[in-house]
Order: structure tokens, then sequence, then C-alpha cells
């Protein structure tokens, strides 16, 4: 027998929030214990993945910003939140897989994000989310992404995040509106298409 | 001369004999990168599969179609060939077998295999999973047009479509296979759905009165292995292994280490639960209660003489001894 949790999987026990702290510096005031409900806004704040800047960093605006290496970048302002379509805790992302995720979503307009399954739920049989390289975007700043074609709004979040995945050479990015990229390149597939009608599938760049 | 020559021959005679038997050498599958969908025959030592020539991952791989191989062992010999023009990719490809004859769906549709190899088209579609009956008359199939599932039961004879049970797709990740399996006296077939938002359940479609009730929540596969009926349940972290029989699930054993499918075998009592990820297997005897762990291989089978085959990237093992050592876990990288 071997141990499931291999850290390659780069996914981290729900709860283990030590670096999950409020923007504030006190403790998250919603802890992982009392998941916010499936549909519920996330409150601006509460659940921010920053971490404090370094002295003498400016913020920037992200989305107008040239690709950098991460490492010299701030972390992007937006409200992460792990929970599934059930409302049970997903497990997070690895922190440098995290990192990444936060700068590559980080559109114009992005605030909140509510990812609802990484290594948790079930997938096809080659998907990288059992390896924790993947995530599902089910939710932008409250409002669900299977809105898609009822809400302009959420139209806009969802287009805008998917050219911003391509833009960062993300390796999967799938999406409503059969929005289907492959390292960039459209591709085909009504099963595919059908089955991100109601959220964002993100594979970190190769 | 012809003494010396005779008695040496004849001491090369005796130093073959004494030592031991030639070592049997494994089936290759040309150019292959992968297998999946593998299923032996409950009736000879042979076994079909798929194989995919190129190297693939992500949820995109799922759609890269791959030619149908059927492997044979006669005496040590194994006979490998594709069958043409069968191909299919892994959301596609299944395969059952029933009375002798082998079916099998494709990106294209349901095709039957002959004794003699011969794949003749009997349903065009894009079928997803296949069961047949165990009297070998009628096919159970997945079909998906726009937002919805519709099983769908169909009479060989005749080509007749006898029932479908359209479902919406409700749940919020990807669909994650479309097993199914007729129940033992074929008067409902068990399958995985995804109407419900909660995740894959398992449910029974009585194919007299119509109704569909639920089984068993979180089922993460279904299998048929020999005449066995195999069901894979995920229970918090762990999983469950069940076996069908007299209408109810029974729980045979835990499996403390993540699966998440599992592959039939010519026998009964025996299935493989896999996490093709990790290159881990566990086979599973369920007469003995006992298990086999085996790490190194994707995926395993056993056939009707009780050979156990070994996959991975393509290759093919007759011993998990061979599977190649999985190396340790890396530690999370630090930067990009």
């Amino acid at each position: 027998m071997f141990d499931e949790r291999d850290p390659r999987q780069m996914a981290q026990t729900p709860g283990a929030t030590t670096q999950r702290t409020g923007a504030t510096g006190g403790p998250n005031p919603n802890s992982l214990s009392a998941p916010t409900p499936p549909g519920a806004p996330i409150t601006p704040g509460s659940r921010k993945v920053v971490s404090k800047r370094p002295i003498g960093t400016r913020i920037v605006d992200m989305t107008k910003q040239v690709f950098m290496p991460s490492r010299i970048q701030p972390k992007p302002d937006i409200a992460l939140e792990y929970i599934d379509a059930q409302g049970k805790p997903a497990p997070h992302l690895g922190s440098q897989v995290e990192r990444e995720f936060l700068d590559d979503v980080a559109a114009q307009g992005i605030k909140n994000i509510r990812i609802g399954y990484t290594t948790n739920g079930k997938h096809g049989e080659k998907s990288n989310h059992p390896l924790g390289l993947a995530a599902d975007i089910d939710m932008i700043n409250g409002k669900l992404v299977n809105t898609y074609n009822k809400d302009p709004e959420v139209k806009a979040w969802v287009d805008s995040i998917i050219n911003r995945f391509n833009a960062r050479h993300d390796h999967e990015v799938f999406g409503p509106g059969n929005q289907l990229y492959r390292d960039r390149k459209p591709i085909s597939n009504a099963d595919l298409a059908r089955d991100h009608q109601g959220h964002i599938h993100w594979t970190r760049r190769r | 001369m012809i003494g010396k020559t005779l008695i040496a021959g004849l001491i090369n005679i005796m130093l073959v004999a004494a030592g031991p038997g030639p070592i049997e050498k494994p089936p290759v599958l040309r150019g292959a990168k992968e297998t999946f969908a593998v299923s032996p025959s409950h009736w000879e030592d042979r076994l079909l599969l798929y194989s995919l020539k190129h190297e693939v991952e992500g949820e995109t791989a799922s759609y890269v179609p791959g030619p149908l191989v059927s492997l044979s062992k006669i005496g040590q010999a194994w006979r490998v060939r594709e069958i043409k023009p069968v191909a299919a990719d892994i959301d596609s490809g299944s395969i059952v077998w029933a009375k002798g004859n082998a079916y099998v769906t494709s990106s294209r549709g349901i095709y039957r295999l002959r004794p003699n190899g011969v794949a003749e088209k009997i349903y065009s579609g894009q079928p997803r999973g296949l069961a047949v009956s165990r009297d070998g008359t009628t096919l159970a199939f997945w079909l998906s047009p726009q937002k919805l599932d519709v099983l769908t039961v169909l009479r060989i004879s005749d080509r007749r479509v006898l029932k479908r049970w359209p479902l919406p797709f409700k749940v919020q990740t990807e669909s994650s296979g479309w097993q199914l399996a007729f129940a033992p006296d074929g008067g409902s077939i068990l399958a995985r759905t995804y109407d419900e938002e909660t995740g894959p359940d398992l449910k029974v479609f009585d194919l007299r009165t119509g109704s569909m009730t639920t089984l068993l929540r979180d089922c993460v596969s279904i299998v048929q292995s020999g005449d066995g009926i195999f069901v894979l349940g995920e229970q918090d972290e762990t999983r469950d292994l069940y076996r069908f029989s007299g209408g109810k699930l029974e729980l045979l054993t835990h499996i403390n280490n993540r699966v998440d499918s599992l592959t039939p075998t010519a026998l009964s009592s025996v299935v493989v639960a896999g996490f093709a990820f990790k290159k881990y297997l566990w086979v599973y005897d369920a007469e003995k209660h006992s298990a086999q762990e085996v790490n190194g291989c994707t995926d395993a089978t056993v056939l009707k003489s009780g050979q156990h085959l070994f996959f991975l990237d393509g290759k093919v093992f007759l011993d998990p001894a061979a599977c190649p050592p999985v190396p340790p876990a890396q530690p999370e990288e630090t930067d990009r």
C-alpha cells in the first residue's frame, strides 16, 4: 500500500488554510468547515488567498501586464473559494499550481472565483484532475457559469477568462459556448462541449 | 568421430531437458502507446482491446481513436491482429462477449465480431458503453443527443429499438465512463447515470415495467467479469467493491487505496481495480477473498486459462514483476 496523498498530486487537504487567512491578516471567518452553499456569492475579502506583498511592490493591474516570470509578480487580488456543487469543500490546488491559476485567471473584472472540482469528483480516464493539475470554475463573481447563455455579464467574464487562459498558454481550456482549446488550438468535439456547458476547465500550461 | 558426436549430442539433449523450459514471450502490440477497453472472452484464451498509437493525455485524449486488436493464445504462442475497420476512442470504445460472439462499439456504430474475426456493422450511430444480455439477443447502450443521455435497448435479430430512457445530464464535472450491464435474469439493466448533480449513480432500469430505481449513490464503475457483475462505489476517501447478486449489492470489501476503474476478467470471481495515474492495480478474487497488489502497470486482466496479463503504455506483460518499478513521488515543485 502506498500513501494516496502523493505530494506530486499537489492537492492539499481542505481546511489546511494556514496561508488562507483573510486579507486583513485575521482568522478566516468563513472556515471551510462551514462551506458556502452552492449559488451563494462569495463575500469579497473573506477568502482571499492574497499574501503580503513584498515591501515596495506596487499594486498593478494584472490584465495589462506582459507575461513575466511569476516569482516577481504580485498575486492578483482575487477571492478564491473551493466548494463543489453539493456545497462540500473541494481539495485545494497545491500552492504553486494555485499561484499559476491565480495569475492566469486574473482577467478584467474578475474578483471572485469558485472552484468546484480539482482532484475531487469524477473525470475522464485521462483527465489531469487526479494529478492536481486541473481546476473547474463553476462560479465567477457570485454568478454561476451555467448561466452563460442567459446572462451577458457571465458570458463576458467567461469569454474574458478563456481568452486570458489561452494568452497564458494553458494546456486545456474548455468552457461554455463550445469554446474548446488544447494548447491554444481550437478543437471540435460535441461530447467535450456538452460536458463543459456549466464550468470552465483549466489545466496548467506544460 | 561418429561416436564422439553422438555422445556430445546425447549430453546436449540431456542438458536441455534438465534445464528450465523456454520462457514464454508476451504478445507484442506493434506501435501501441496505450490500451483500453480490455475484454477477455469467457470461452477461450482470447482478448479484445483497443490500442492507441499516439501518446496522449488530458481530457481531449478521450477522443483519439485507435484500432481494435485481437490477441489469441494458442499453446504457448500468441496471435495478434488488428481488426479493420473498427476504431474507437476511450469514450466510445466498449467490448462485450456473448455466446462466442463479441460486440464492440466504435466511433461509428456497433459491430458484431464473428468467431472468425469478421466485423459486421449492426448499428449506426455514436453509442457509448455497451452491454449484451446473457442469451445474446439484446444490446443496451447510451446515446447522447444534445443535452440528454438516452439509455437504448436494441434487439439484435431485427435491430429494433425495444426501449429508451432519456435522462438529463446534470453533473457539474465531466462524464467519466458509460459502463452498464444486464442483470443475470435479463430483466433489467444496471447503469451509471449522470442525471443527478450529486454525481454518477448506479440505477436499475426494469425492462418490463420501465421503472428506474437508484441502487447506489456515487458509483465509480460497474463491469461484468465472467458471469459476475462487480460494482465500485465511493464512500468518502475509500472505495467499496460490491458484487451484484440476487437483485442486491453484496459488499465484498473496502479498498483503502484510490482506484477509479474496473477491468473484467474471464473468470466470474476475479476482477481488476486500478488507478492508472498511480500505476496501481488490485486483482481481487471474490471466492478466495484475496487480493494481489501490482505496482507499475496501468491495467490487467485474466484469461479463461488463468493466464494473467498486465498492461503499460501499449506493452503487455505476463508477469507482474515485469511491470516497471514506480519511481518515488517527487516533492511539489517550488517554481514554474
